[in-house]
């Protein structure tokens, strides 16, 4: 399964030619080789720096990340938390912000925290399961 | 999102000032006692034991359960506060009062101290009421912990309104009827209801969380909301209006399978936890469990036994400690290990995660020195605990003496907390 369990449309390529792999950008869990954009990969690998500072995993390997979008002018990011009402998901989603606007100040962000489809372990990566001692 | 968690959050200097107090008070009550363990016996009903108790119960309970509900309240339900300064304002105040009532408890110092340092902290408790009512009132997703908290409101309300009383009465005698039957609903509604209810629903939320547990029922904990509030009402009505006996252990059956329930509960989320490792924190969860499962039994057999009796008195102490040492403060010792470290995050680090390396909260806490403390206060509970059930007195020494070393090293896990 693909750890990120974004639909395709979601990781589509901005353009055939500015796209590249998953796999390429050495992130972790690659199982699919979706093809996106550069830029999405990017995003993504900023994103892999956001721990929850109460587990210490980041939030791609959490499965947190729904969906990611990046156009010419904008980056939209669907997230959720593992809890409903987890008291970090405002601290998690402004370090989201504050990370996609320091790495991509021309774009505009916007961060959606969505509590449905509610998180469910299956969307954690290996090495977040290997991590929380479920390996 | 219109209102993130920390937009929302409450000034931390006010909700420090709780938990930096209710450390030092908790470290103060260990010693206290592991100096004076020698008078810990007999009645429950004596100056130094009184003032012990309200050190434990107002001073590091109560304080602690302030603090986290102001700091908690508002992310958990997702609510403003609805006053930061009258949380301010509240502190001091509760803080006079309850160095005004320990010491006049303590030196028996019976009339205007009791009366004035009665009425501050239940003055004190009612601006908090005021205060987490009025932001409650703006919650729109009711969950289960939001009925626990309300039931603990409920019962907070009653327990400083019954203790003011009690304090007046010291000094002006104007109960008709023993007042240590309003001691007893004074204590019970402190302990099963207010601090129970509160670090109960606390737990629930943060439980599952921190272990990150999904797909259990919730109906334990529902049977243990019920019973548990049947049994604490209809003690209450029991005890005011002097029914027969039988009826008392009923209310204390069903407050005990209220509380069993409880227990099944979390039981139900641990085993269904994906986070296999248990931390300290989690760890401490566990233990005041255990511990709340034997104040159960001692509880079930207070009851059957007659009151006054030389067993009933020193089962009685059993159970106070029990419930205060082994069930609530291992329970918050084990929530303040995450709480106090979500806090100082909060403040410290959360305004820079995304863009720096910041620490996790697990590495903002020495987990040797808190590994140390958890060993040194389960061992020294169950000594001191076994002291005064079977005697020789000696024993309460030592654990008690133990349990000041464990509140001392909690102390020192604190400071290095705020330290990071």
């Amino acid at each position: 399964m693909n750890i990120f369990d974004l639909d395709e449309k979601a990781l589509a390529p901005d353009s055939p030619e500015n796209s590249g792999s998953y796999a390429d950008l050495d992130l972790p869990g690659t199982v699919g080789g979706n093809q996106f954009s550069i830029e999405q990969g990017l995003v993504l690998q900023t994103l892999r720096g956001i721990l929850d500072p109460e587990l210490g995993i980041n939030v791609v390997d959490l499965g947190l990340v729904y969906e990611l979008r990046v156009t010419e002018n904008d980056i939209y990011i669907k997230m959720t938390m593992t809890t409903p009402g987890c008291p970090m998901h405002g601290s998690i989603i402004e370090a989201v912000e504050r990370a996609i606007e320091l790495y991509f100040p021309q774009k505009k962000t916007v961060v959606d925290l969505v509590w449905e489809p509610q998180w469910t372990p299956e969307r954690l990566s290996e090495e977040a399961k290997e991590m929380l001692g479920m390996g | 999102m219109d209102l993130l968690s920390t937009k929302m959050a409450p000034p931390f200097r006010m909700v420090s000032k709780y938990f930096v107090s209710a450390t030092l008070a908790y470290v103060v009550l260990c010693v206290c006692l592991s100096l004076g363990w020698n008078e810990i016996h007999g009645h429950f009903f004596q100056p130094h034991i009184l003032a012990l108790t309200h050190i434990a119960t107002l001073a590091w309970i109560t304080m602690t359960i302030f603090g986290a509900m102001f700091q908690l309240v508002p992310v958990v339900l997702e609510v403003p506060l609805w006053s930061g300064r009258l949380g301010e304002w509240q502190f001091w105040i509760y803080l006079a009062g309850l160095t005004g009532l320990s010491s006049g408890m303590w030196m028996f110092q019976v009339g205007l101290l009791l009366d004035i340092s009665g009425a501050l902290v239940a003055l004190a408790g009612y601006l908090f009421l005021w205060n987490m009512l009025r932001t409650m009132f703006t919650v729109e997703k009711w969950d289960l912990t939001g009925y626990f908290l309300l039931a603990g409101l409920l019962y907070f309300f009653i327990t400083i309104t019954l203790g003011l009383t009690l304090a007046i009465n010291f000094g002006h005698p104007f109960i008709s009827r023993s007042h240590i039957d309003f001691l007893k609903i004074h204590a019970h509604f402190g302990l099963a209801g207010w601090v129970s209810m509160i670090i109960m629903g606390v737990a629930m939320k943060l439980l599952p969380m921190f272990a990150i547990s999904h797909k259990y029922s919730l109906r334990p904990m529902w049977i243990a909301f019920w019973f548990v509030n049947v049994g604490l009402l209809g003690t209450m009505v029991e005890e005011s209006l002097g029914g027969p006996d039988i009826l008392l252990g009923v209310y204390a059956g069903l407050i005990a399978i209220g509380l069993l329930a409880y227990v099944i509960q979390i039981v139900l989320v641990l085993r269904g936890r994906l986070r296999k490792a248990l931390d300290v924190a989690m760890k401490h969860a566990i233990v005041s469990f255990v511990f709340l499962g034997i104040a159960v039994i001692l509880g079930c057999i207070l009851v059957s036994i007659p009151s006054g009796s030389e067993s009933y008195l020193r089962i009685a102490l059993a159970y106070g400690f029990v419930v205060i040492f082994g069930f609530a403060s291992s329970l918050i010792l084990g929530e303040l290990y995450k709480i106090i470290p979500f806090l100082v995050w909060l403040n410290k680090y959360a305004p820079r995660a995304g863009i720096a390396v910041v620490p996790t909260m697990k590495e903002m806490v020495n987990d040797r020195l808190a590994k140390a403390e958890l060993v040194l206060f389960c061992i020294g509970v169950i000594i001191a605990g076994t002291g005064l059930i079977i005697q020789p007195q000696m024993l309460f020494g030592i654990g008690s003496l133990l349990l000041a070393g464990s509140s001392i090293l909690f102390g020192f896990t604190i400071i290095g907390i705020y330290r990071r």
